[in-house]
């Protein structure tokens, strides 16, 4: 982190450890924070190695095994067809992280690099954005992703588009908020007076003094791109079978209801318990980020 | 008053450039409505005759016109599908979705005054704990599954509520509230959860306020200190949070409908996208975003009338 390439007085900081190192620190001392990361990890894990983790094959119907409760081979049952379900929730991880991540990486640019624009440059064009936004934000995020699935056809990527950009308001309101707070800093001033071009300010200065409050964002962006991804799975617009998707398992079990409830149960408790460990995540990262923290730490 | 006007004004803008945006974005979608509607063994005569009807082989800006102009007076189309007013057929379907929305409100505002009150007088002892490790979780839960368990326990294994379906509640309220009552606890919980957060800290904050210790000071009763001095001061960030909480309840209302086949909006615009039926699905969201901003807009001003400072 470049945080050192302005001539500060001498009064600032002595060799300390960077800031970034000092919240990654209060973050795993955090009980909360250490839950979320072992969750995610193990998520991550799913999603990298399926193969290896996983007991059957999740496409393959076992003959004769059609909605068995769980036991003996089946540790989670199977479904309509014989397939484990085990196996079809571990490799339902790869799909929901990617929507994740293509999600966040898609907001953090649409969203927040606009809303730190607007904030810096607090220009007609950056504010014109946010007027986007702002409409964006009055649909609701499900008609978002059932519109863009219309039109481009079902399919992750376009789940993907339709997470991220219903999540771009958010991020834009609160990077715009942090760049403006930025911008009335004396040190923006100073790398002005000191005559920087103002994309070096907003690039080197702007945005990584800002980011903090933005990557908790991110971090909330992630588990609402799984829930959005579950939900659009669940109405049939996302992952098309025989894929394994969490959401569309879900859909599948409501026609066995009464005969399986592992059907049901499952793949649901698989969607919470992520989503639980990257708000946990979350949150830990929030109280990490925030300086005044360091004491209770 | 001026205040009021340009905050319409925002809000049919905001209408507006959601409509544009919608009407291309449908226009580009691959696959030809008029095919649609005709079937499978139409023949090209036929197509082209209903290409004509519904004015789908003018040029793409004249449709747009067209329809911006019948919007103004307040039309929204014909639906292809159904050969209905988009009107009538959102008219039909609007009572149970409203009736499930106003439900859904009701019982999370409940649910999210209860516990972050109990949290908040509780704070750092065991039931602010356990009411923080109960929405964490619920959280995590998409509206959904906590449907389907629902409907599991209660409809399937219990028989207490039927599965699905509708009455209207206020022509029939036994009937209409044993459909009402698992979708509208399934939404409401979601919302529950996210204001008890905002309630709990809020009134952490006004616990802590000068007022509270001036009315515990002059003997006010414990009571009377947290729900009428402490609590209507946490209440505005509440109203924010409903309001903004709407959005997620509108989206949420068309994945719940589809849970316990409910009709409403929400299965209305779905059946409508598989059916390229256009004018449905751009009247069904465009009444949905009104209402959302219409939601917005009242809370703004319910906002200005409970805190006076605001209207500056």
């Amino acid at each position: 982190m470049s945080t050192t390439a302005l001539p500060l007085p001498a009064a600032a900081a002595p060799a300390v450890a960077s800031p970034w190192r000092r919240a990654g620190r209060r973050l795993i001392r955090q009980p909360a924070g250490v839950i979320g990361l072992i969750i995610f990890v193990g998520y991550l894990a799913m999603a990298l190695f399926p193969s290896l983790i996983a007991p059957h094959n999740p496409y393959r119907s076992f003959d004769g095994q059609a909605l068995k409760p769980p036991g003996g081979q089946f540790l989670f049952g199977t479904d309509e067809i014989g397939r484990d379900i085990l196996s079809r929730v571990i490799y339902g991880a790869r799909p929901a992280l990617e929507v994740g991540f293509a999600a966040v990486a898609i907001g953090a640019v649409i969203g927040a690099l606009t809303g730190f624009a607007a904030g810096y440059y607090n220009n007609r064009p950056a504010n014109a954005v946010m007027r986007l936004w702002d409409g964006v934000f009055a649909v609701p995020a499900v008609l978002i992703g059932l519109l863009l699935a219309a039109t481009f056809g079902p399919g992750i990527t376009v789940v993907a588009v339709a997470v991220g950009v219903a999540a771009a308001p958010a991020l834009a309101r609160i990077a715009r908020a942090a760049a403006l707070a930025e911008g009335g800093l004396g040190y923006v001033e100073a790398a002005e007076a000191l005559g920087y071009r103002r994309r070096r300010i907003f690039f080197r200065h702007v945005i990584p003094n800002a980011l903090g409050s933005v990557i908790v964002q991110l971090a909330l962006t992630m588990a609402f791109a799984i829930l959005l991804e579950s939900a659009l799975a669940f109405l049939g617009v996302s992952l098309q079978p025989p894929a394994a998707s969490w959401g569309a398992m879900l859909a599948d079990s409501r026609s066995y209801i009464g005969q399986a409830w592992w059907y049901g149960l499952f793949p649901g408790l698989a969607i919470t318990l992520l989503v639980l460990g990257i708000n946990l995540l979350a949150d830990a990262a929030r109280d990490a980020l925030d300086p005044r923290s360091e004491r209770s730490a | 008053m001026r205040y009021l006007a340009s905050r319409l004004l925002q809000a049919v803008v905001v209408v507006f450039g959601v409509a544009t945006v919608m009407f291309f974005l449908l226009r580009a979608v691959p696959g030809d409505p008029a095919a649609v509607i005709a079937g499978p063994n139409a023949s090209p005569a036929t197509i082209a005759a209903l290409r004509a009807e519904y004015h789908l082989n003018q040029p793409l800006l004249a449709q747009y016109g067209n329809w911006i102009a019948s919007l103004a007076t307040g039309h929204l189309g014909t639906s292809i599908a159904y050969q209905e007013p988009v009107s009538t057929l959102i008219g039909q379907n609007f009572d149970p979705t409203l009736q499930l929305l106003v439900a859904a409100v009701i019982i999370g505002t409940a649910i999210g005054l209860a516990l972050g009150v109990i949290a908040a007088t509780h704070r750092r002892k065991t039931a602010d704990v356990v009411v923080s490790a109960f929405t964490a979780g619920t959280l995590g839960m998409p509206a959904f599954w906590t449907g389907l368990l629902l409907l599991l326990v209660f409809a399937v294994k219990l028989h207490w509520v039927p599965s699905g379906g509708w009455a209207n509640v206020l022509t029939s309220p036994a009937a209409g509230l044993r459909t009402l009552v698992l979708p509208a606890v399934t939404l409401g919980l979601g919302v529950g959860v996210v204001q008890a957060r905002f309630v709990r800290s809020a009134m952490i904050q006004a616990l802590d306020g000068d007022y509270v210790r001036t009315a515990r000071a002059k003997g006010a009763s414990e009571r009377s200190v947290v729900w009428k001095h402490a609590l209507r001061n946490a209440l505005l960030p509440l109203v924010t949070i409903t309001g903004i909480q709407v959005g997620v309840l509108l989206g949420g209302a068309v994945v719940i409908e589809e849970v316990f086949n409910r009709p409403g909006l929400g299965s209305v615009v779905a059946t409508a996208i598989s059916n390229r039926d256009y004018p449905v699905v751009e009247g069904v969201i465009l009444v949905l975003v009104a209402a959302f901003c219409l939601v917005n807009l009242l809370t703004d001003v319910a906002y200005s009338f409970i805190d006076p400072r605001i209207r500056r």
